[in-house]
């Protein structure tokens, strides 16, 4: 089972306190179907994706980048039981969304890169550490329910 | 052979532009070795790498880092030729430093995410699009001359 140290807590924790949801969720899922195009497909319905003004433009990107965020928000207030605590997303997103689980850690990516570019020298190599620990867990937890 | 556009170049030039080589290379190296602890292997003879701190202080890390980071400059130069570049270089990594190839691609997500936290909001999806295809050709032409 994974073993977070109190400095890691202490990390993760002020890493997302300073983050507004609403402006990186958005910022992070655009720029993953933007540098991953492959991963629009998963996006069909939202409407129009033909090119990176329209994705950063569009609404349901938006709203649904808003929710991933929330959706960490859980594992951060949950960080001893990750894994139980995305059990049913990871089930959802192998099931019905039919998602490729490689595709979980490229938007961990841009997350990371979101979040480096926001917090400038302030994401040490020490944070940066700690946040991939982070999102590794998640990465593995989301894809946990595949078969 | 990786085609470039005009566009892709100015912006991958434009990126290496602002690139301090002597502030980024360090860092870079200095986020491998700390995020990813295993790649410490590599760098026995350089003293003391057993805490963050001593990562983050050693000299002679910090030179290396310098180093590979000049050296990243020669593909800027030469982005038709990136494979040929590299050859020399390949094969040194391969038959006597015994690189595993994997490490090619985590320093250049480090040096990605050393160049966001510099760059920040300029470091944009498209930007961060070009720049990633243009070290995935370095990558693979790091990695050509394994056999």
């Amino acid at each position: 089972m994974v073993v977070w140290t109190e400095s890691e807590l202490s990390i993760i924790n002020s890493i997302f306190d300073s983050l507004d949801y609403e402006d990186i969720g958005p910022k992070a899922l655009s720029r993953c179907l933007i540098v991953y195009p492959w991963t629009q497909r998963y996006f069909g319905g939202f409407g129009n994706l033909y090119n990176a003004a329209a994705i950063k433009s569009n609404p349901n990107i938006a709203a649904h980048g808003i929710k991933i965020l929330h959706g960490l928000d859980r594992a951060v207030k949950n960080m001893d039981s990750i894994k139980e605590t995305y059990a049913e997303l990871s089930t959802l997103h192998s099931e019905k969304l039919h998602v490729d689980p490689d595709n979980f850690t490229l938007l961990g990516n841009c997350l990371t890169i979101e979040i480096a570019a926001k917090l400038g020298d302030g994401f040490t190599a020490e944070t940066q550490g700690t946040f991939q620990k982070f999102l590794a867990v998640v990465v593995n937890a989301l894809g946990k329910q595949y078969h | 052979m990786v085609k470039f556009t005009e566009q892709e170049r100015d912006i991958v030039r434009a990126v290496w532009e602002k690139v301090d080589v002597d502030e980024v290379g360090p860092e870079a190296l200095i986020r491998v070795l700390i995020t990813y602890p295993w790649t410490e292997r590599y760098f026995g003879i350089f003293g003391d790498l057993f805490s963050i701190s001593a990562v983050s202080t050693n000299a002679k890390l910090a030179e290396h880092g310098k180093v590979v980071l000049r050296s990243l400059g020669r593909a800027v130069e030469d982005m038709d030729n990136i494979k040929n570049a590299y050859a020399e270089l390949s094969r040194l990594h391969c038959e006597k430093i015994h690189v595993d190839p994997d490490n090619f691609r985590l320093l250049a997500d480090c040096i990605t995410i050393t160049i966001a936290c510099k760059l920040k909001s300029t470091f944009n999806s498209n930007v961060q699009a070009t720049w990633q295809k243009f070290l995935t050709a370095v990558v693979e032409a790091m990695t050509s001359q394994y056999n």
